[in-house]
């Protein structure tokens, strides 16, 4: 589903993010990505979303090889890829519908469909009593949620998670953790990167460690350090 | 798609409402402009009529004796044609003599009902040369030839009055050009701050997918429809003119025919190709740096 293949990049102002990074994740697969900021996490991710090119190296992704990707075709590959941040990134003049829906009806789908799905993944992620909330009057537990919800409504094959408990409690952030593994469970790809070590060990998930832009363990089942 | 353009014109709306300030500025430029850019066209028109009544776009005239024999009108017509200078030459009868008088005439109806149209105005060679400087040549061709009355000579007056249009249109048209260069830039500038103020919004859209046409044309929608309104507020200006300024004239003025309300209608889509043509380059400029994938 997603494979690096001695992927570096460095960027135009010369520093190096990541060096000869090979990484192979299989459609439905868990994989972490730990290490410290500024060990490439980020970078890989921007990759991933072709948001950045590799200098040297392949990226593929859901099978197509993003170097011959033209720009115009770029958005949908990201309708494929379902993207959740630290920060949320909801529009806070929305409501948590509108704001699910606003990710649907910018790619043109029907008022039929966005209807029907936003009430169906508002539901998924526990936040079916909430549809005429605004962000500002959630917890971040659930603005996650909700950017969870926008991520997956258009039912990825990836979903891509940069530090998504960075802004949580941890008792908070093992709730987000049950989710993430609830929407891995129906088959979606989910690439997490985060230093979060308590949820890592907890998981037992596979390890991709980065350092200075290098993978210096790739590990089954594993923890954080 | 019905649903994809009502999101679009949503958003249009929203984002002029949002920076309302800097829209109107944006108006007002792009209608001034536009007034500007009308005014000189409607000139160039007056100018264009004055020129047409008074020598019907000819250089020189020969007018025939009466009544124009049709063997003397071949004869002189294959004559003039022979000459190099000469480019064209058109047989206007009598009749066709009392149509331009007409119109010639038009603010002073009296002059023409009081004298014979029909057979008052002499029919004429009307010849437009190709080198305008062997005049010359064409004069001692027919002058004193049977059949003719007078050779008339009307470069000077066409030439003085084609030097006058082409000053004033030109003068006002690079007023209008400079105007239309700061519409374009205060239109730019607008979509420019709509974009940033929304810039959240666009970073999401482009996560989840949406195409750049997606992102853009509710902008591009914005800055037309900013365009668009000056474009229509200038051509009311432009029938204010004509009212107030012109239509005043019209009693004052004998021997000139001025514009008519149709001559502005007819450069009205002239202002709106001219404010669509602003509102995209607007919109490129704009959107330019601010789009990349």
């Amino acid at each position: 589903m997603i494979s690096l293949q001695t992927v570096t990049k460095i960027y135009r102002n010369g520093v190096t993010a990541l060096e000869d990074v090979s990484v192979e994740v299989e459609k439905g697969e868990f994989v972490f990505v730990v290490g410290q900021s500024g060990s490439g996490k980020s970078t890989l991710i921007r990759l991933l979303l072709k948001e950045e090119e590799a200098t040297k190296g392949s990226v593929y992704v859901a099978g197509k090889n993003l170097a011959k990707i033209t720009s115009w075709k770029v958005p949908y590959l990201r309708r494929n890829i379902g993207t959740v941040f630290q920060d949320y990134k909801l529009l806070t003049d929305k409501t948590v519908f509108e704001n699910v829906a606003f990710g649907l009806e910018v790619i043109g789908k029907p008022k039929h469909v966005i209807d029907q799905r936003v009430p169906e993944i508002l539901e998924y992620v526990g936040l079916g009593e909430k549809l005429n909330s605004f962000p500002d009057e959630l917890s971040g537990g659930e603005q996650q949620r909700v950017s969870i919800a926008r991520a997956c409504v258009n039912r990825p094959l990836v979903l891509l998670a940069d530090e998504p408990t960075g802004n949580l409690d941890p008792n908070t952030s093992v709730d987000i953790m049950r989710l993430l593994d609830k929407v891995n469970r129906i088959g979606t790809t989910v690439l997490m990167a985060t230093h979060d070590q308590a949820i890592v060990d907890a998981m037992r998930k596979r390890v991709v460690e980065l350092d200075k832009g290098h993978v210096v363990r790739d590990q089954v089942r594993g923890v954080y350090s | 798609m019905a649903i994809g353009l009502q999101s679009y014109f949503r958003e249009t709306a929203l984002g002029l409402r949002r920076n309302g300030i800097v829209a109107f500025a944006a108006m007002s430029t792009a209608f001034i402009a536009l007034f500007l850019f009308g005014l000189a066209l409607l000139i160039a028109r007056e100018f264009n009529l004055v020129i047409e009544a008074l020598t019907g776009n000819v250089q020189v005239a020969v007018y025939l004796t009466d009544p124009p024999n049709p063997e003397t009108v071949k004869l002189l017509t294959t004559k003039l044609e022979a000459l190099p200078a000469v480019g064209e030459v058109t047989y206007e009868s009598k009749a066709d003599a009392c149509a331009r008088a007409k119109i010639l005439f038009v603010n002073t109806p009296n002059v023409i009902e009081n004298v014979d149209c029909a057979n008052v105005f002499p029919a004429s060679l009307r010849v437009k040369l190709a080198d305008t400087q062997q005049f010359a040549e064409v004069r001692a061709a027919v002058e004193g030839q049977p059949g003719v009355l007078q050779v008339a000579d009307y470069r000077e007056v066409l030439s003085r009055l084609v030097t006058i249009t082409r000053v004033l249109s030109v003068g006002i048209l690079s007023i209008a050009i400079i105007m239309l260069a700061s519409a374009v830039a205060l239109i730019a500038n607008t979509l420019r701050m709509g974009m940033f103020a929304r810039r959240k919004e666009i970073g999401i859209m482009r996560l989840v997918g949406a195409t750049n046409w997606r992102i853009r044309t509710p902008f591009l929608i914005e800055g037309l429809v900013e365009g668009l309104l000056g474009a229509a507020a200038a051509v009311f200006a432009l029938f204010l003119v004509k009212v107030i300024f012109i239509d005043r004239l019209r009693g004052q003025i004998r021997f000139f025919p001025l514009v008519q309300n149709h001559d502005v209608l007819a450069i009205a889509p002239w202002i709106l190709i001219a404010a669509t043509v602003i509102a995209l380059i607007a919109g490129t400029i704009g959107m330019r740096r601010f789009l990349d994938v």
